[in-house]
């Protein structure tokens, strides 16, 4: 059986304008949702390292849930689940609030095992020679904690790029919504979806190639 | 029958979706194991294109979103290929694709954690390549890619999710269906959080007693 299919990419090239729209919200969307993780996971991690019972069960039972179920259907339940309750958020909110938690859950875990990786027998040397609690903190635990979690934390961002696609499903605007947008118009679906896996592709590459090299100037080797 | 709870109404359907996700999911990794196996081999083997194709394959697969490669199988099947296939074929094939792409990575990254002395230690007993590789390194990696891989499991059952939005009945259609035709959508998703959670969080506690006992060997 010969395949009769002509490609054809140029249809969909005059819908550039609105996968631009798309790009700027997917980029948005993104951006926010690794700013609001990051915020999630300073304090999930703090919790998780508690001594306080209640605040390690809360951020524990916060982490595993999220970690635990789907970001599908954690997005169902901010858009539907939450519009049963009465409380209407927009699709985008909707998608920030649950992405937020759903990579909080996962930054607490990289946030605390940067903190967890500063040894004890580091903090006394630093104590010993002289150093305050301050000076320890901003020269020796930050810096090393950083180091630990730069190469994880790279990872989620381009997790946040792939989750962002499952927003198309509750309507925000993002690419992979244009990109069933412009494919049902145009008939060109198959067209449409191998141009936005290459743009995905592509991005994610070039992300994760920038994150190494900024890893490699930013960290060179302390110990 | 109706003026039942729907918890009680809805039970027999809940658990045969249950089963499929976690069918489709197994499937997944057994298929993408045995994918992953041979490119892993392929990948640190010394010739050049071999190792080149295996490792695009896996970037490819793990540098997009599963949800855009469900889409391009389920538009290209018909279109491109004149295949109409169902809707588990079409799940079936992109989920064994992207699992089969993060696994090469897994028995890639289990081979070269074996220790380099072992490949001496065979080579100086006289073996070959090939005896090396099947008697002595890949036993020993195949221990090391059981946590890792159990993580696959776990992650390809969430993701195994996105397959409801081609209209593939399993847990998360399920419960779409059910919040459609009872319109109790805050009991639809509990049950379905439920079912997930209880599958997942039991996987990764399994996934860590296991790790651990393989740091005691």
């Amino acid at each position: 059986m010969r395949s009769t299919y002509t490609f054809d990419f140029l249809a969909i090239l005059r819908y550039w304008p609105e996968l631009v729209q798309g790009a700027w919200v997917a980029a948005s969307l993104i951006v926010l949702t690794f700013l609001l993780g990051t915020i999630l996971g300073i304090f999930g991690a703090i919790g998780r390292i508690s001594r306080n019972r209640a605040v390690y069960a809360i951020s524990t039972f916060y982490v595993e849930l999220f970690r635990n179920t789907p970001l599908l259907v954690q997005m169902y339940v901010a858009y539907y689940g939450l519009d049963a309750l009465s409380i209407n958020l927009s699709s985008f909110t909707a998608a920030l609030l649950a992405m937020s938690l759903n990579s909080g859950a996962y930054e607490t875990e990289i946030i605390r095992g940067g903190i967890i990786a500063v040894s004890k027998g580091q903090l006394e040397a630093a104590f010993s020679i002289g150093m305050t609690y301050t000076q320890t903190l901003r020269k020796v635990v930050i810096p090393y904690a950083l180091q630990v979690i730069f190469p994880p934390l790279g990872n989620q961002f381009i997790g946040i790029i792939l989750g962002s696609s499952v927003a198309s499903v509750i309507t925000v605007p993002e690419i992979t919504y244009v990109a069933l947008n412009i494919g049902s118009r145009s008939y060109r679906d198959f067209e449409t979806f191998l141009l936005i896996w290459v743009i995905y592709l592509a991005l994610n590459l070039i992300l994760s190639a920038l994150f190494k090299l900024t890893g490699r100037i930013a960290f060179r080797p302390v110990l | 029958m109706e003026n039942q709870p729907v918890v009680v109404q809805y039970a027999y359907f809940f658990l045969r979706a249950t089963a499929t996700t976690l069918g489709i999911s197994a499937l997944s990794v057994l298929v993408g194991s045995i994918i992953g196996f041979a490119f892993s081999l392929l990948r640190i083997s010394r010739n050049r294109a071999c190792s080149a194709l295996t490792f695009a394959y896996a970037e490819i697969f793990r540098g997009t979103p599963m949800l855009v490669q469900l889409f391009l199988v389920y538009f290209g099947l018909p279109i491109v290929f004149h295949i109409n296939v169902s809707a588990f074929t079409t799940v079936a094939i992109s989920m064994i694709l992207y699992t089969g792409g993060y696994m090469t990575e897994i028995f890639r990254a289990a081979i070269q954690a074996v220790d380099r002395g072992q490949w001496d230690a065979a080579h100086s007993v006289g073996m070959t390549y090939v005896q090396a590789l099947f008697k002595v390194i890949v036993p020993q990696a195949m221990r090391i890619a059981v946590p890792p891989t159990l993580g696959q499991f776990i992650s390809i059952l969430k993701d195994s999710s996105l397959a409801s939005i081609i209209g593939f009945m399993e847990l998360t259609k399920a419960g779409m269906a059910v919040r459609a035709r009872t319109s109790s959508t805050l009991l639809a998703f509990t049950i379905v959080t439920c079912l997930y959670f209880a599958i997942c969080y039991s996987l990764s506690v399994a996934s860590r007693r296991v790790e651990l006992q393989l740091k005691k060997a």
